[in-house]
Order: C-alpha cells, then sequence, then structure tokens
C-alpha cells in the first residue's frame, strides 16, 4: 500500500455543494481533492436530478406549445437532447474545477480513521489520502419502500425514470412531493394518463395551500388524476399486465408503468463513517451544526447528506459555509431566506411564509393576490394560469411570496430581495418595472395589500 | 455439433461441390438482395401452437414465450412497426408492441409466424443454433441485470441482447437453403466476415426499433439506423453490457477479485459492490437458461 499523500482538504461528492466546497477552499489557496464515484462530475443534481428533469420539461413544453401532438412526442429523443446537454454541463464544470486548481479522483471513497480516507478508483490499486480537513458531500439516493417493488423496468424511480424508452399510455406516480409532482405534470402533458397516489389529501401539502389546489387543478387539467389520502399496502408489476398499486381499503389501481418518487435517502454506503468516529442519525443523516461541522470537528458535511431542504441551491450555499467554516472564516451575512421552485407544469416558486404560518406568528395577516390573466404578460405569453400571492403583515411588511404559472420560479427573487431588506409591499408600487413583464403582477398584488391596509 | 461437417472443400446436398471463397460472395449477394429470413426454434414453436391450442390460453405465458426467442421477438416488433399497426412513435419495446397490437393479435402473429418458420427446420446446424440461442438468452439476461444496476433502460438492453447475434441465426438459415453442410470452423469465419450486414439487413427489413439497429453495427463501419437519431450514450452503453454479458457468460463460477479489473467491467464504471450485488442474480439466470433449454 503506498503512503497516504498529504493534502489540506478531501472533499467527498462533486454535486453542487462538494463543488462550491472544494471552490471556496481552493480559492483559499488550499490543496483540494474531490472524489466523485462517477465518471461524470455534477453528482445527482446534473445526472439524474435537478438538471436532466428541468431540461426534460423545457423540451416538452417547447414541443407542446409548438403544436406538437403529445403523442407523436418521442420520449428517446427528447431525452437524448438532455444528455447532450448533461454532458455539455458536465465539461464546463469540470473546466470550472480544474481552472482552480482542484484535483479531481474518480473513485469511491472509505474512511480509514479521522484523517485518512482510501480512494478506490475501478480497476485500480486503492490511493490513500492524509487530509487536515474533509468534507462530506455525498449526495443522496432514492428511497425504495419496501412495499414498493422497483424494478426500473415496470416500476422506475426518480433516477432510472430518465431512461424510460418510450412513453406509457398509463402511469402510476407513487407520492406526492415536489419530485413526484413535477414528474407526474410532465408526463401528463405529454399525453401520458397519470393517476398520483399519495397519504395526504393534497399534493404539495407543505406549500400555501392555494398553489396546491391551483397546481393539482392544471394537473386535472393537463388530463391526469390525484387520490388521496390513499394508504398504499403495494406496488407490484404483473407480467405483461403492467403494476398495480393495492391500496389498504382492497381496491387496486393499475398502470403500464409507475414512479416511485417517496423521497431519498443519503448516500453514504462504503463511506464507512464510523472509522471516522461519526454516526449518523435515525434518518441516516449526518449530524452538523449551523456551519456545517460534524462532531468531528475537522470533518464538515454538506448538500442532501444533512436533510432538508435538500435544494441545489441550499447546497451551495451549505458547501461554501462548511468551506468558510474549515478556513477559519467567519460564516456569511443575510442568508435568511432560501426560495424554492418545483419546475412542474405548472412551476411553481416560493419563499417566506405561507399564508398558514404567516397566521401563526402575526395577529394580522394581508394577503394580496394578482392573477396572470390580469397581467399583460400573462395574454401575451398565453399564462393566463397561474397567479402571484404575497403575505405581509398589518404595517405591509412582506413576509412571504407564493407563485405559480409562467416563470414562478424567477419571479419570486424579487419578493426575496425585498424580504432580506425588510421591505414594505408599497415599494413593488413606487418602483417601476419593465413592461410587459411579470413583474406587474407584485405591483397589483402589492395594491391589493395596500388596499386592505387602508381599511383595516 | 452432431451436424455432419465439411472441410474448406465439400459437396452440398445437391451435389455441387463448394468451397469457402465460393460461399462469402453467394452470402453477401443474397444480403445485398435482402431475401434472407429469420428461423424459429421448434421447441418454441412447439410451446406456441401447443399453447394457441388451448381454449383457455394463458396470455402471460404466450408473451413470456415471445420474449425468449430472438425469432419470434423480432416479428412481433416488425409487425408492431408495420403501416397496419405503426403509430406515429415507433414501437422500441416487447411490451409496448403487446400493449398497441393487443395479446389476441400477438397470439394468431406467433402461430403464423411459427407455422410458416416450421416448413423449414434448421437440422443440419442444430447444435450451433442451440449455441446460438444460449448466447442470445444469456447476454438478454445478464444485460437486463446490468441495466437494472445501471439504473438505465432495461427494456433495451434485453431486447438488442436478445437479437445480438441475429445474423449469425440469418447466416445459418441461407445455409441450410442452400443445401450446404459447413464445420463450426467455417461458419465461424462466414459469420465473422457477414453476421454485422446480415443483423443489419434483418434490423431494416423487419423495421426492428433504432436502437437495436444501432447495436448490431459497428459505429464506425454500419450504416445509420433508419428512423429518428439515436444518441451516441445509449447505444454504448447497450454495447458495453453486451461486452461484459459475454464475459460473465465466459465465468464458470464468477470470482469478484477476478473480475473487477476486466475492461468490461471498469467501462461500465462497476465497483466491487456494484459487481457482488450483480453475481447475486447468477444463479437465477443460469437457472432460467438451463430451463429454457430443457425445453
Amino acid at each position: 500500500m503506498a503512503s497516504a499523500k498529504k493534502i489540506d482538504t478531501l472533499v467527498i461528492g462533486s454535486g453542487p455543494a462538494g463543488q462550491k466546497a472544494a471552490i471556496q477552499a481552493a480559492k483559499a489557496r488550499r490543496s483540494v481533492v474531490v472524489v466523485e464515484q462517477l465518471r461524470e462530475v455534477g453528482g445527482a443534481c446534473v445526472q439524474f436530478g435537478t438538471i436532466p428533469s428541468k431540461a426534460l420539461r423545457e423540451r416538452a413544453l417547447k414541443r407542446v406549445s409548438t403544436g406538437t401532438q403529445p403523442t407523436s412526442i418521442n420520449i428517446s429523443t427528447l431525452l437524448g437532447e438532455t444528455e447532450v446537454l448533461v454532458r455539455k454541463h458536465d465539461r464546463f464544470m469540470r473546466a470550472q474545477l480544474e481552472r482552480n486548481g482542484i484535483d479531481v479522483v474518480h473513485g469511491r471513497a472509505r474512511f480509514v480513521d479521522a484523517h485518512r480516507v482510501a480512494v478506490h478508483p475501478p480497476g485500480e490499486a486503492e490511493r490513500r489520502y492524509d487530509c487536515s480537513s474533509i468534507v462530506i458531500a455525498c449526495g443522496s439516493k432514492p428511497r425504495h419502500p419496501d412495499h414498493v417493488a422497483v424494478d426500473h423496468e415496470h416500476v422506475y424511480d426518480s433516477d432510472s425514470v430518465l431512461s424510460i424508452g418510450y412513453l406509457p399510455e398509463t402511469m402510476l406516480v407513487i407520492g406526492g412531493g415536489v419530485i413526484a409532482c413535477e414528474y407526474a405534470s410532465i408526463f401528463a402533458l405529454l399525453g401520458v394518463r397519470v393517476t398520483q397516489l399519495d397519504r395526504f389529501p393534497m399534493p404539495l401539502g407543505f406549500l400555501d395551500p392555494a398553489l396546491a389546489v391551483e397546481y393539482r387543478r392544471q394537473f386535472e387539467g393537463l388530463g391526469g388524476r390525484f387520490i388521496g389520502p390513499v394508504e398504499i399496502a403495494a406496488v407490484e408489476t404483473e407480467p405483461y399486465g403492467g403494476v398495480v398499486a393495492r391500496l389498504s381499503g382492497g381496491e387496486s389501481v393499475q398502470a403500464q408503468k409507475a414512479l416511485c418518487a417517496l423521497g431519498r435517502v443519503s448516500a453514504i454506503d462504503g463511506l464507512d463513517l464510523a472509522a471516522a468516529g461519526l454516526t449518523t442519525d435515525e434518518r441516516q443523516l449526518v449530524p452538523v451544526d449551523e456551519n456545517g461541522r460534524t462532531a468531528v470537528a475537522h470533518i464538515f458535511a454538506a448538500g442532501d447528506v444533512v436533510g432538508p431542504p435538500s435544494l441545489a441551491s441550499s447546497s451551495m450555499q451549505q458547501g461554501r459555509s462548511a468551506a468558510r467554516a474549515l478556513l477559519g472564516l467567519e460564516p456569511e451575512e443575510g442568508w435568511q431566506f432560501t426560495p424554492s421552485g418545483i419546475y412542474g407544469v405548472p412551476a411553481i416558486g416560493s419563499v417566506g411564509l405561507s399564508e398558514i404560518q404567516a397566521r401563526g406568528s402575526h395577529e394580522t395577516v394581508l394577503v394580496g393576490h394578482a392573477d396572470y390573466a390580469e397581467i399583460a404578460r400573462g395574454l401575451i405569453d398565453d399564462s393566463e394560469q397561474g397567479f402571484l400571492r404575497l403575505i405581509a403583515d398589518a404595517q405591509g411588511r412582506l413576509l412571504g411570496a407564493h407563485a405559480i404559472g409562467g416563470p414562478a420560479a424567477e419571479l419570486v427573487h424579487l419578493a426575496q430581495l425585498a424580504l432580506v431588506h425588510g421591505a414594505r409591499v408599497d415599494l413593488f408600487v413606487t418602483q417601476i418595472f419593465n413592461f410587459p413583464t411579470f413583474a406587474e403582477a407584485y405591483r397589483v398584488a402589492a395594491l391589493d395589500i395596500m388596499a386592505q391596509r387602508d381599511r383595516v | 455439433m452432431s451436424a455432419p461437417s465439411a472441410g474448406s472443400d465439400r459437396e452440398s446436398s445437391s451435389g455441387a461441390t463448394t468451397s469457402n471463397s465460393d460461399l462469402s460472395p453467394s452470402l453477401a449477394h443474397a444480403l445485398d438482395r435482402g431475401e434472407l429470413s429469420l428461423p424459429v426454434l421448434p421447441r418454441v414453436a412447439g410451446e406456441v401452437i401447443a399453447l394457441c391450442n388451448d381454449a383457455a390460453v394463458d396470455a402471460r405465458e404466450l408473451a413470456r414465450l415471445i420474449e425468449r426467442d430472438a425469432a419470434l421477438a423480432g416479428n412481433i416488433l416488425r409487425v408492431a412497426n408495420s403501416p397496419a399497426y405503426r403509430g406515429a412513435v415507433e414501437v422500441a419495446a416487447l411490451q409496448q408492441a403487446l400493449s398497441r397490437l393487443g395479446l389476441t393479435s400477438v397470439r394468431d402473429i406467433a402461430l403464423s409466424i411459427t407455422l410458416r418458420e416450421l416448413s423449414q427446420p434448421l437440422v443440419t446446424y442444430s447444435g450451433m443454433v442451440e449455441r446460438c440461442w444460449e448466447a442470445s438468452m444469456g447476454c438478454a439476461l445478464w444485460s437486463r441485470e446490468i441495466a437494472r444496476l445501471k439504473r438505465k433502460n432495461v427494456e433495451d438492453a434485453y431486447l438488442c441482447g436478445l437479437l445480438h447475434n441475429v445474423g449469425t441465426t440469418v447466416i445459418l438459415h441461407w445455409l441450410v437453403k442452400q443445401g450446404v453442410t459447413l464445420d463450426d470452423e467455417a461458419v465461424a469465419s462466414l459469420t465473422a466476415d457477414h453476421e454485422e450486414a446480415a443483423g443489419a439487413l434483418l434490423a431494416r427489413q423487419w423495421n426492428l426499433p433504432a436502437i437495436v439497429h444501432a447495436s448490431l453495427v459497428s459505429a464506425s463501419e454500419g450504416e445509420a439506423p433508419q428512423g429518428e437519431p439515436i444518441d451516441a450514450a445509449r447505444v454504448a452503453f447497450v454495447k458495453q453490457t453486451q461486452a461484459l454479458a459475454r464475459v460473465l457468460m465466459g465465468f464458470k463460477q464468477p470470482d469478484l477479485d477476478g473480475l473487477a479489473s476486466e475492461p468490461e467491467v471498469v467501462a461500465l464504471n462497476l465497483y466491487p459492490d456494484d459487481l457482488a450485488e450483480l453475481l447475486q442474480v447468477e444463479p437465477k439466470i443460469r437457472e432460467q437458461v438451463e430451463a429454457m433449454s430443457g425445453l
């Protein structure tokens, strides 16, 4: 066994958290090695999740909006285009890492002890690194509950669904969370008769209820069906009979294919965290403090492996925070509001408090509403189905913003900046926005709140 | 090989003396004319007929039989993609074909193909047909499990594995029609030169899914598959699964350490624990191939 190579920082995983941690450390002139078990960099975000699913959505929307009949869309072609985009992204990220002097090592990592990590490249001898600090950013993988027979042929998970070779006529989507709703609505848009099954009465139950109701309405408008609350006893494949979901009440729902989207679990297999003196919690997550530091002072963790919100954006921030902490720098200020984007059909964007959360902490809550049908840009873009809701306190100070339809995920960033600065909604009325843009919805919703405030 | 053998110079059943050098141009010419067809294995044919004569035919059992046989599978796909049945999107997998055609139509198609092909038995090359079929089944079953492990398209991998040596079967069929008997070595030489062209011809004539066509031809020399362009990575993956499937079939008792450094394993980015997971299905695959061999 060769002696261990001494380095400053080793990062396990090249997804959003690992990348940003590595770059932050490298910019401080640390010697940095990133270990990635896939050949490509970017982690699940680039290979299986965020990037390809969003690319698929955009391509599907483009085809349908230009008049292509869903039944004549070849999913393999769409996924092939997505694959090209993923490879471009891989090249871009690899160049970024190289530009920062980061050594990307292909292989699977395993802790030898708290400072040493062994890396095993496929087909090659193991090599070892002696590290001053380590960042665990190994990400997550789809959860496969025992009662769902995921075989990647009839029942897919959110990774393998991107390998689907043709559009089935019918599909079950198990789950009501973000990934489930994104794929359910994309497949519905592509003409698949989708039935979504969940144990909650509404999809996306964590959102402002108005958005969840609107998502469901638009999903059903695409021919989708949501069934909930239901308890699923088992999801099984039937040879040439497709897939059947057996419900606790004795009923069953059949389809040609199914997608199991019941969350993700941390991908810590083979890391041997115990060798480093680390343990995980009951959800297999690595416990960390607010700066990503684990129970072992020089080992940090970031991204999906530390748990929610498990967004690519928040993972990047966690990676940067962990690197700042290991460099001995003060935490960055002003990271208060993490927006969320759901890239289904329709898209959803959200930041700050929901109406229900606001009513739990404020005596008076004002809600401003702007339908896209009232906005010139909505009419121009044929995006009349959707709206923006602003949540404010009795003085009109912004507490949250929630949008559905159109460029919802982009739209809420304006509200995010207003939240950071503690602004009142009046700001949206006094400022001039480009016309016609969806930003006009802020003015309409703000005026709605101001009128209510005057009455209060 | 139970068939009577011949050397490089031989006498055909019609009494004419034929040599290897004579056969190769003849085969190439036949390929150009596109008149070759693919036989159905008699044992599967018998099963299909027995099932179809049963009033209470079990559609699932019939479907399973079809899946096991390259000729039947290929014909079902050909019909599903024919003008009579073709929709706006190409049928690319057996399950999709069954869904489009309906099991009754599938049964009828299978029966008619079987009856037609039964008149052209490959008795002379039965040993080679058997080995060819075992390679086809083994490759399909292993490819399916590799694809499952890698979260890639399982149906692509299975179908391409099943049909990966379809060119050899086509050539054997042609030899029987010619009334020519060759030994194993001579057949191997002939198939080495013409298997790809024979497979590609069949893929084109039968309108097999583009992924099958692409997987049958080499990237540098092969003709472009018909239909929409196929992502190169998808084709490359299918070929990689077949390469590893051949390695796995070559191991009597697969050894993890020995396998881990095989280039086919490295090409698929498989780690020792991935291999360990994959090898768990080895007994099941062996049983499946053996069970079907004894039909």
